[in-house]
């Protein structure tokens, strides 16, 4: 088998490098060496990715992952994960994924009629061919899990997907979660991510397959270690009259990218997509969706609301293609962002790509500082310059938690941003 | 209660001079009416009261309770009893209007040294004063002045007005947009709060608010001057010449 790896920079070597180590324990005529070796061959073919490819305009991978941490050891046999609970309050079944590996042992006990979990391989569909991000997941994950829904299934409680780094040195973390809801079933589905305070680096995948009519109602919670890499890719694909309502809170890790490729594969479906970014310091965040209306009748909303503090750099890509076939499709896309510091960025870059002719898409892109008009009327009335600042940070991000009303999960949501603004407060005023 | 001292104001960007000299003082108990026409500064002499940014004071002074009121902040004025009843009160989405009385209270009471008030009472409180103002409460319910009439948003003002019982209360053109039902109401808010210990100060372009508020005295501006003062008699003889004839003395 050819193994040219072209090596280009410290951090690309350095994969290479425990990539040869991971693939010396296999045997080398097994089928699982192939894969993770022609994986981590099309990741070497175009190496990291630099802000000269397209996707990756605003977050230049090359030179922001400098050094590659070695892959995380197994985590203790009882880890406390107390503290790395994000939705202690709510009745929820449990699928824990500590290190990148699934823990049966830490996970609920008992799962949902309908509910299977079992061990998951890293094949990608081929459309992400060209992306770095998956082919690395595939070369190096470990431990992935498969959570398969069967038709016609309701949950009375969601089922939370709980990543949680353990680490006490930083630590390559390479999860796979693969789930599939079977027909005409309807579920809310939790996926959090949280870790110790290190600097863990964290490449994640998680794929999607939503049959027809089913209805999965996704709610993330990414709450990383303010020195973490995120790296999270999503790949859904929505059957016939399938809805997918995703909803993500991103407030953590030094540097982030959440990417997704979403096709409304089947008629008549619908995506949402929705997200409250909250970056401060000198954190990064990156937001990519494509979206692919592949045939008639689709529709999706696409609304991601982002607040940039310090010197915070963000970024959204949003990518709408309409296939010749997807006739009636409605696609809109939002991005609007809220800059707190001169110093901090956002950049924008709303696409359309449409082939059919009877279509309706849109997209909006706002960026701009509190109101100050709004903050002297707050001001007006007693309240004191930075608790005016809250309240109008709060209800520009509260917009995108609206649909879920008083939900115990949209408390949970809520407070994260609280709780990320209060911090913002008391860290400005020290 | 309040003292201006020859107050000039300018515009900071443009450097442009509003108030030309002021000089008003307002006694506990009393109410005074600034009339003028468009233009002869009289909004300007409400958001320096009020503390907005943008405005730059050249000269003179504003003593309120026997302090310096320039050198403090909007908030700290607030908390200390002056409101601004806004011309243009501004729509604030996603801030639930309970939500915002509620916060601007406590803020207050937090700025005086005293407790926050408890949620029933205070949903008392307000009950009470939305149910004199004809404020429904699915208004109180929505976001901030969002969607709000004109008339609706200006009985918000004085909603806010009678909860935080402030001592100085600075009414912009409050009867701007009100038909004489709404003016009517919000006449009525006004002198029940009328007390010996709170002085109000009513902005009008039209003589016909003073008609419900009756003011213990009435000043006209004019190219940002005070170019004459008088008892209440000098609005309806205004009403009457209209402001052609000051135009003249104030040049």
């Amino acid at each position: 088998m050819n193994e040219r790896v072209d090596l280009r920079n410290p951090a690309e070597r350095a994969l290479a490098a425990q990539f040869a180590d991971l693939v010396a324990e296999l045997a080398a005529d097994s089928p699982e060496r192939a894969a993770r070796t022609a994986a981590f061959q099309r990741f070497a073919d175009a190496g990291l990715p630099h802000r000269r490819v397209e996707d990756w305009k605003y977050t230049d991978l090359r030179s922001l992952w400098r050094d590659v941490a070695p892959a995380a050891a197994v985590a203790p046999e009882a880890p406390d994960l107390s503290a790395l609970d994000v939705f202690p309050a709510i009745e929820r079944t449990r699928i824990v994924i500590v290190n990148g590996r699934f823990r049966a042992d830490l996970s609920s006990p008992d799962l949902p009629a309908g509910v299977t979990v079992e061990a998951a391989s890293g094949d990608m569909p081929t459309h992400l061919r060209d992306d770095p991000l998956t082919a690395l997941n595939a070369a190096f994950q470990d431990g992935g899990v498969r959570i398969a829904i069967a038709a016609d299934t309701a949950f009375d409680r969601p089922l939370e997907i709980a990543h949680a780094a353990v680490v006490d040195d930083p630590a390559l973390i390479s999860p796979l979660v693969v789930v599939e809801v079977g027909a005409r079933s309807s579920v809310e589905i939790l996926e959090s991510h949280v870790g110790t305070d290190t600097a863990y680096q964290a490449n994640g995948v998680v794929t999607l397959d939503v049959g027809e009519g089913a209805h999965v109602r996704w709610r993330r919670l990414q709450s990383e270690s303010v020195s973490a890499i995120h790296l999270a890719s999503f790949v859904a694909h929505l059957a016939r009259d399938a809805t997918l309502d995703h909803l993500a809170v991103n407030r953590g890790g030094a540097l982030w990218r959440w990417q997704g490729w979403v096709t409304v594969a089947g008629e008549g479906a619908r995506a949402d997509f929705s997200g409250a970014t909250m970056l401060a310091g000198n954190e990064h965040g990156d937001i990519k969706l494509t979206l692919t209306h592949a045939k008639p009748h689709g529709s999706s909303r696409e609304a991601f609301k982002t607040v940039l503090a310090d010197k915070a750099e963000g970024a959204f890509q949003g990518l709408i293609e309409v296939a010749r076939d997807a006739q009636k499709t409605d696609a809109r896309m939002m991005a609007q962002a809220l800059l707190l510091s001169d110093e901090a960025q956002f950049a924008s870059k709303p696409e359309l790509e449409i082939f059919a002719d009877d279509v309706q898409c849109g997209h909006g892109s706002t960026t701009g500082q509190l109101d100050e008009t709004q903050l002297f009327y707050l001001m007006a009335r007693g309240i004191p310059r930075d608790e005016a600042s809250q309240l109008l940070i709060e209800a520009f991000l509260d917009e995108i938690l609206d649909p879920l009303e008083d939900s115990a999960v949209a408390v949970v949501l809520r407070d994260a941003i609280g709780d990320w603004l209060a911090t913002r407060r008391n860290g400005a005023s020290s | 209660m309040l003292e201006i001292k020859n107050l000039h104001v300018q515009i900071e960007e443009e450097g442009r001079e509003i108030l030309r000299g002021i000089d008003l003082t307002v006694g506990a108990g009393e109410v005074h009416a600034i009339m003028g026409p468009n233009g002869s500064g009289k909004s300007t002499l409400s958001y320096i009261l009020a503390g907005r940014d943008g405005y730059e004071v050249t000269e003179g002074s504003v003593t309120y309770k026997g302090e310096d009121l320039l050198e403090k902040e909007p908030d700290e004025r607030a908390a200390e009893g002056v409101f601004l009843a806004f011309q243009y009160p501004i729509e604030i989405p996603g801030v639930a209007t309970m939500t915002f009385l509620k916060a601007a209270l406590n803020a207050q009471r937090k700025q005086q040294g005293l407790d926050e008030m408890s949620t029933p009472d205070f949903m008392r409180k307000v009950r009470e004063v939305a149910d004199r103002l004809d404020v429904t409460q699915e208004m109180l319910r929505r976001p901030l002045n969002v969607g709000f009439s004109g008339g609706e948003k200006k009985r918000n003002e004085i909603l806010q007005m009678a909860l935080l019982e402030p001592s100085l209360c600075v009414m912009d053109e409050t009867d701007s947009g009100l038909d004489i039902d709404a003016l009517r109401v919000v006449a009525d808010g006004v002198n029940l709060l009328r007390s010996p210990d709170r002085a109000i100060v009513v902005i009008t372009h039209y003589q016909r608010l003073l008609n419900y508020i009756v003011p213990d005295q009435v000043h006209v501006l004019s190219n940002g001057r005070v170019v004459r003062s008088g008892g209440k008699e000098l609005a309806l003889e205004l009403e009457e010449k209209g402001y052609a004839e000051f135009a003249g003395e104030a040049a």
